[in-house]
């Protein structure tokens, strides 16, 4: 980012901290905060604030591109090793973000390439087919797509799990757009906040179903047939009978035969009796299947179904007991847009390119490299290419944040 | 109220605790005066067995002996002040306890849970067709399954409802054995006066010399055949730590039977690796490693957990050279083995 656009974005954001109801974590001395300055210096960590307006003076002055807290909570926030911080709990975090589940579209907005000069589409590879490097840069984008299907894994966290199986209050939870292509659920209830990294790492497994064994949830042999667990059976039962149910509904032939051991044969009997075995697996007989090993190509249905529904959960973040998070109502350096709270029963409808969009409609003359198409609101603009263009305020520092633009020179700032 | 035969029975619970201490008896006279010989005789006997064959056999001694020996035993243990033996005492003393909850009625098994133990539990009081009497609220299940290696614990293979992990009676039972045993390696070695000392001496003693015949050897025994010294530095530590008898969490169990079943080792083999737990159990070893294999019902083959698993529980330790150039332990002990790690 060349000099004038970037002091262009410090005063933007300087301008927001100024007016902005900053929100902050509850016993806000207990934390730690850090930032990251635009330009790409080393974060700041191991600072702490004794007031709120002490914090919003720091951001204002300092503009950075991101701010975080910890989801700790510290004796001395501010010392710089852990054993002076005197850990004291924390909140239990889950992190969602588009990075982690796959979405067909990324294959048309998202790219890589690899220092040897390898260029791909989607998601980035284990290793460069070319080189076998496995350092890469990446271009991301944020899609409405990409969008609505990690708000319905933030969904799906938030009311088959944590409402329901683990007992949270709505109150317990703090649901946040994290400014870019994620949500971020924050559990402050005063149970979880000793948990151990162990304890909480079980919660992470439980959540992304692994390590499940179906014979603890009551998968067996009765009187020559096979009993599972049902519909209305609570935990992971109820839900393993659901996904059974679900994927069977939908299952093609095709779905079927990717499944190890079902033949082409089999494959067709079962999407022939399908009514028949749904409405045995609905009373809780799962032998209706005319498999021979049953047994087998359950578990992989079932495992399956399991990963989908345990979400997509960054495992690290949760489990992670000193892990700086995004401080919600602070601005993404990457995309301009706030950390949005939403309440949990808005979430639904939340549109985080209306809703978390900062900037306005002034005016705004900049230099595009490449950009795809996007939209802000309820405005579609796009895709550029190497161009000079008038945009409002919101879509140029969008534009300036992803680094795909700069000030126009002529532009009085 | 409860009786002094329930007091003899649970001699950690708070009314055992409060019973004894309103007695006051002077620790001195527990060791000096003729009138608690038996006393003296049932407290040697809980650290002895425990010693040597990690549980205490139950004496039908007269109840207030029974009793006293329980803060007799502690005293001794206290003031031989080693670890393996607090391990080796705590587990005994919560295998004891488990045998007399395992057929205690279900009032009073809730009632020890959260009056001595402070736990969050109650009765089931949905009507489930299932074989769970109570629940306990997931914080403390957690904590207390910390250390419990079997693959039925962990949580994803629980009953989660609302917040409470369901469990039978003998998961609960088991359960406060475990907290018991947890509580007494955390209160051990008690803060005595010093000159108690002079006054055990014989019997402290005493017990160090089984306590040295006893201790395993702390060196770290590798079998040949699977060339665990091609192993990344997790796994031998793990490994070291299995072998040293400490209390692995499951996570660290897990990856690295995992580990060592991926790499050829024979379940025997491992077995006999592990028989060196504080806790440990053939038959339930055995199970757990043919379900590791794929053996019973998921004929799923388990690998160990990657590099960013383990370090997400603090289990890479020392990682060398060769690790900044790898992302599984698999891949370590491959490259290691075939020498091209230069
Ligand atoms: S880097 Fe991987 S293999 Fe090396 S010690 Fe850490 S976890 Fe083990
Ligand atoms: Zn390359
Ligand atoms: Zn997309």
């Amino acid at each position: 980012m060349d000099e004038i656009t970037q002091k262009f974005i410090a005063k933007k954001f300087s301008e927001y901290y100024k007016t902005v109801e900053l929100w902050t974590p509850p016993e806000f001395e207990k934390r730690e905060f850090g930032f990251i300055p635009f330009g790409g210096g080393m974060m700041i960590r191991h600072r702490a604030f004794q007031s709120k307006i002490e914090l919003q003076n720091y951001l204002q002055r300092t503009a950075p591109a991101h701010a975080y807290h910890s989801s700790a909570y510290y004796q001395n926030p501010s010392a710089s090793t852990m054993n002076e911080k005197r850990w004291q709990g924390a909140d239990l975090i889950f992190d969602l973000d588009v990075d982690h589940i796959d979405t067909p579209c990324k294959q048309v907005h998202d790219s890589w390439s690899c220092r040897c000069g390898y260029v791909g589409k989607g998601i980035k590879p284990e290793k460069c087919p070319k080189c076998g490097g496995t350092k890469f840069s990446e271009l991301n984008w944020l899609c409405d797509e990409c969008l609505t299907a990690i708000k319905k894994e933030a969904l799906k966290l938030i009311y088959e799990f944590l409402l329901n199986d683990f007992g949270f209050k709505e109150n317990d939870l703090s649901v946040n757009f994290s400014g870019a292509r994620g949500y971020h659920i924050h559990v402050r209830s005063k149970s979880v906040r000793e948990l151990s990294q162990v304890g909480r790492r079980e919660i992470v497994d439980y959540i992304r179903a692994e390590g499940l064994f179906p014979e603890f949830h009551g998968l067996r042999k009765d009187k020559g047939r096979i009993v599972g667990p049902k519909l209305t059976d609570p935990g992971w039962r109820g839900k393993l009978a659901k996904v059974a149910l679900e994927f069977l509904a939908q299952a093609t032939i095709e779905d079927l035969k990717q499944l190890p051991e079902i033949g082409e044969k089999s494959a067709a009997k079962i999407i022939e009796n399908k009514a028949r075995i749904i409405k045995a697996l609905k009373e809780g007989y799962w032998d209706a299947l005319p498999v021979r090993s049953s047994s087998h190509f359950w578990l992989n249905l079932l495992k399956i179904g399991a990963v989908k529904l345990g979400g997509e959960i960054d495992q690290p973040v949760t489990a992670d007991v000193k892990r700086l998070i995004r401080l919600p109502t602070t601005i993404h350096g990457k995309t301009s847009f706030r950390a949005t709270q939403i309440s949990i029963n808005k979430l639904e409808g939340f549109d985080p390119l209306s809703e978390a969009v900062v900037f306005g409609k002034k005016e705004i003359s900049v230099q595009i490299n490449e950009a795809p198409k996007f939209r802000l609101g309820e405005e579609i603009f796009g895709p550029f290419k190497n161009e000079k263009v008038v945009l409002p305020e919101a879509a140029a520092m969008f534009l300036i944040c992803r680094g795909v633009a700069k000030l126009n020179g002529k532009t009085n700032i | 109220m409860v009786g002094l035969e329930y007091l003899a029975k649970y001699p950690f619970t708070r009314e055992a605790s409060g019973y004894v201490a309103q007695l006051n008896i002077n620790p001195v006279d527990l060791i000096t005066e003729r009138a608690y010989l038996n006393t003296r005789e049932r407290g040697k006997a809980r650290v002895f067995e425990s010693l040597e064959f990690g549980l205490i056999q139950n004496k039908s001694s007269e109840h207030l002996t029974e009793l006293l020996s329980y803060p007799f035993a502690r005293i001794i243990v206290s003031l031989v002040n080693d670890r393996y033996l607090i391990r080796r005492y705590a587990l005994a003393e919560a295998k004891r306890a488990y045998g007399f909850l395992i057929n205690e009625d279900t009032n009073r098994l809730l009632e020890i849970a959260q009056r001595t133990f402070g736990l969050n539990v109650r009765l089931v009081e949905e009507n489930l067709t299932l074989p769970f009497i109570f629940k306990m609220y997931f914080t403390d299940y957690l904590n207390l399954t910390e250390n419990l290696r079997a693959i039925e614990w962990k949580l994803i293979n629980r009953l989660l409802v609302k917040g409470h992990v369901l469990l039978r009676k003998r998961e609960f039972a088991r359960l406060i054995s475990e907290n018991l045993k947890r509580k007494t390696e955390r209160e051990l070695p008690l803060k005595l006066d010093r000159k108690l000392e002079a006054h055990y001496e014989n019997i402290v003693q005493e017990v160090h010399r089984v306590l040295i015949e006893r201790k395993p050897s702390m060196e770290v025994f590798l079998p040949k055949k699977a060339e665990i010294q091609s192993s990344p530095p997790c796994m031998k530590s793990l490994l070291g730590a299995v072998q040293a008898g400490e209390n692995v969490p499951h996570q660290g169990r897990f990856a690295i039977t995992a580990f060592l079943l991926n790499i050829g080792m024979k379940i025997d083999e491992i077995i006999q690796l592990y028989s060196a737990f504080p806790d440990f159990d053939e038959k339930k070893t055995r199970y757990q490693l043919e379900h590791i294999c794929g053996l019973h019902g998921s004929h799923i083959k388990y690998a160990p957990p990657s590099c960013s698993t383990l370090k997400t529980f603090n289990l890479c330790l020392d990682p060398d050279e060769l690790c900044q150039r790898i992302k599984h332990p698999l891949t370590y002990y491959k490259l290691k083995l075939s020498g091209t790690n230069g």
